[in-house]
């Protein structure tokens, strides 16, 4: 094996064992705050970060200046992006959310929905 | 022929691999986790980079997403190609300067690094650290991708180089 074969090799299992256990530590932290999650933050450019309670079916535009629309929709104590038209469409793609770290991020427009930790917030 | 046209046609044709190579992949494959992709026009940026230089490499990687914004008009999309491609070509040609690693090693550094310069303008997008958790599964899989193409990309070198006009010296 050559020397730069040799130092790829070694660089790819140091890279797989510092980013598995880095993977590992994110999803234990991520499920160890497992439970009813019933709020979610939503943020979108030039808008104070709003918290939406999950338990209330709503549906409503979110519409930036100069950006676009998403059309964002609570159900069945689920959060997700409806309808966008931004060019990629990720936020409709990722589907409904509800677990504690999950999120949707629609970057076209700035928008980052996220479930807060299980809990009342103030 | 003239090495100056010869070299012109071949860049002319690693772009347009490039492009084709991004479009294929766009409509292709969708993975679970946002920004998650093959990165395969990093095939044509790492085999340039290796026949040529980085100067090469920077120019196929600029024109690639150019004409993807004009052909396609999303703006926003050429900006973020713009921060994880010039990121991650810069950090390819660093560590091949470095001379440690064969292409594969070099490609997937790219590969990382591209989710990287995409996560960090995404945190100053929408103002949220947040959107950092998506690093390591992305960081994981632009590993294993970004090898792929370095594989890839170490066998279309040696064909090409033979007939590839103008290679540098230090390349392989």
């Amino acid at each position: 094996m050559k020397r730069e074969q040799r130092n790829t090799l070694i660089l790819v299992l140091a890279l797989l064992a510092v980013l598995g256990t880095a993977f590992l530590v994110q999803q234990v932290l991520l499920r160890g705050s497992d439970g009813p999650a019933v709020w979610a933050v939503l943020k979108a450019d030039g808008r104070e970060p709003q918290r939406l309670d999950l338990r209330e079916d709503v549906e409503f535009m979110v519409e930036g200046e100069g950006t676009g629309y998403n059309l964002v929709r609570v159900e069945d104590g689920k959060i997700m992006v409806a309808e966008a038209d931004c060019a990629d469409k990720i936020c409709v793609r990722t589907g409904p959310i509800r677990q504690p770290g999950e999120m949707i991020a629609c970057l076209p427009h700035g928008l980052l929905i996220y479930i807060e930790e299980a809990g009342e917030p103030d | 022929m003239n090495p100056k046209r010869h070299k012109a046609a071949y860049l002319g044709m690693l772009s347009t691999a490039a492009i084709l190579l991004g479009y294929v992949e766009s409509i292709a494959v969708v993975f679970p986790v946002p920004g998650m992709k093959l990165g395969l026009p990093n095939l044509a940026v790492v085999t340039v980079l290796y026949l040529y230089s980085w100067r090469e490499a920077l120019a196929v990687s600029v024109v690639r997403i150019a004409v993807n914004w004009l052909l396609f008009g999303n703006t926003f999309g050429m900006w973020f190609s713009l921060a994880g491609g010039l990121f991650s070509l810069a950090c390819m040609a660093a560590v091949k300067r470095l001379d440690l690693f064969d292409c594969v090693g070099v490609s997937l550094v790219g590969g990382i690094t591209h989710n990287l310069g995409q996560i960090v303008a995404a945190v100053i997008l929408v103002e949220n650290v947040r959107i950092a958790y998506y690093f390591i599964p992305l960081a994981i899989a632009g590993l294993a991708a970004g090898a792929a193409i370095g594989l890839l990309s170490g066998i279309l070198v040696r064909r090409l180089s033979p007939i590839a006009p103008d290679i540098n010296k230090s390349g392989r």
